[in-house]
This record gives C-alpha cells, structure tokens and sequence, in this order.
C-alpha cells in the first residue's frame, strides 16, 4: 500500500486553491524521485530524462482539476511519466520507425556506456545492456515489475493493457534477459 | 527474479547525487507553476488570434460567395443572347428529350 495518508492529505491541498502549489510540491517531493528513476531507466540518457521529467510536471500540474481519483496519485503520475519517456524514445526512433527499432536499442546501449560511472560494476552494466536488448513493452513492463515493484493490476492500470500480457511481458523480458547474460556476462 | 537481483542488483549503472535528483524535481516543479501562470496570458493571445483568423475568413467567403452570385452562368448568358427558338434549334434530339418534363397523355376518347 503506497502511503494512502499522504496522499489523501496532498488531494486535500491540491484541492484548495490557496495550498494547491504547495500539494504539489508535496506531491512532486514524494514520487519525484521514483518517477526520475522510472523515466531515466527508459529514456537513459541524463538529458531527456530532465526534460521528460519536466514535462511530465508541467503536464501533472496543468491536469490535476481532471484527476477524478480513479487511480492514485502516484499510478496517475507514472502513467504520465511513462507516456513522456516513451514521446521521447518516439522521437529518437523518428517518425517512421518502431520503437523496437534495432538502431534505437543500439543508440540507448551507446548513450549508456557514455554515461555509466567509472565505479559501476560489469554486472550492472551488461544487465542494463539485457534490457535495452527488449522490445519496449517488455522492457516496460520489466522496469514496473522488477524495479517499481508494482503489482499487475497497477501496470494495467498504467499502460492500459491487460494483465495477461502484462504478465506475458515480463516473463518473455525475464527469459531474454537471462539469455542475454548466459552469452554475454564474462 | 532472484536470479537477477543476485547478478546485478537492483542499482542504475549511474549513480546520481540525492542532491541532483531533489534540485531537479524542485526545478520542475517551479517551471510548472510558473507555465501554468504564463498559460492564461498565452490562452488570450491565442484566443485572439484564432478570432481574428476566423472573421478574416468569414469576411473572405462572403465576398467570394458575392462575386460568385452575381456572375452569369454560361446557361444564363446563353439564355439572354439567343431567342427560344435558336436555342431549341441548337439541341440534339436527346437533349431535347431530357428537358421536356411534360408527359403529353393521350386523351380518351370521348363517348
């Protein structure tokens, strides 16, 4: 259960409009960092990430008289999150491409080693590499699962999809990701 | 899931500061509340200027559609240069079938 109290208390403020910039700085103060890290394990590189987490704020904050509290505030906000992180690979990918593209998964791979630190270890590294390996829903729905930890009703929630294939998603992105480190880890 | 958790954790390869990340999200949040402020003043300006393109536009089809009602059509000009007869004469038989309308039924005989 995601801190329900706060976020009952940050609905409160978001709804008076004397507290309403204060809610959201709570609110940007408790998902943001969770919400940096979902974009940045998509998108990779520092940049976009910034600028996908800047639009996805202005986006919360200019939606928020539309949340009807159908989902929490925190599925809202990652779903926005993720549909900024996924318009970003879009336009890497160009107009005319998938986002499975093999030259997008190549140019992610590439942006990664520019920016991995020098004390990171060869493990994480390849698993990172595994990763960018995927098609981008399953490499979706592998960052909710195993990094987010969000339960499969709350990835349908976010990505509109529905639970089996969520579920088929992930385990298709698990079995190819431990291929990809049986062939590639040293 | 384990498995991987065993071989490479659950960190990123890049390790950012606590600091970086908090500084981005007050950023973020600062130039939401600032574009929010800012959209009002651009809505109007927008506002206008969608007001201004339609009348321009309204104004536009209005002379056309004047100019277009008062140019004789070629059947008009035809209509005010020839007299009935000529203009009947310079048909075709099947033209002529296509505008007679009238059905001439025969008349019973009277008994």
């Amino acid at each position: 259960m995601r801190s329900k109290a706060t976020e009952i208390e940050i609905l409160e403020m978001l709804r008076n409009p004397q507290e309403r910039d204060r809610g959201f700085r709570l609110l940007l103060s408790t998902y943001g960092d969770k919400l940096y890290w979902h974009i940045r394990r998509m998108v990779v590189s520092r940049e976009d990430a910034e600028d996908a987490m800047q639009e996805m704020s202005i986006k919360v904050y200019s939606k928020l008289d539309s949340f009807k509290g159908d989902s929490s505030l925190f599925t809202w906000m990652y779903t926005i999150a993720t549909n900024e992180a996924l318009q970003v690979l879009r336009k890497q990918a160009g107009l005319f491409r998938s986002l499975d593209d093999s030259d997008l998964a190549n140019s992610l791979v590439d942006t990664l080693y520019a920016e991995n630190a020098v004390e990171c270890s060869a493990a994480e590294i390849i698993f990172q590499e595994a990763l960018l390996q995927l098609p981008t829903q399953q490499r979706l729905a592998f960052n909710m699962r195993y990094y987010d930890e969000l339960t499969y009703e709350e990835m349908a929630a976010v990505t509109g999809k529905n639970v089996s294939t969520l579920k088929s998603n992930y385990h298709f992105a698990v079995e190819k990701v431990k291929k990809f480190i049986k062939e590639n880890a040293i | 899931m384990k498995e991987l958790e065993k071989f490479a954790g659950k960190n990123m390869p890049y390790k950012e500061s606590e600091d970086y990340v908090a500084q981005l999200i007050e950023r973020s949040a600062n130039r939401a509340i600032k574009t929010a402020a800012s959209a009002p003043k651009r809505g109007k300006v927008l506002r206008w200027t969608l007001e201004a393109i339609s009348a321009a536009a309204v104004l536009l089809i209005g002379v056309l559609s004047f100019v277009d009602l008062n140019r004789e059509s070629d059947f008009e000009k035809i209509q005010n240069s020839m007299t009935l007869s000529e203009v009947l004469n310079s048909m075709s038989e099947e033209e002529l079938m296509s505008v007679n309308c009238y059905v001439i039924e025969d008349i019973p005989e009277y008994e």
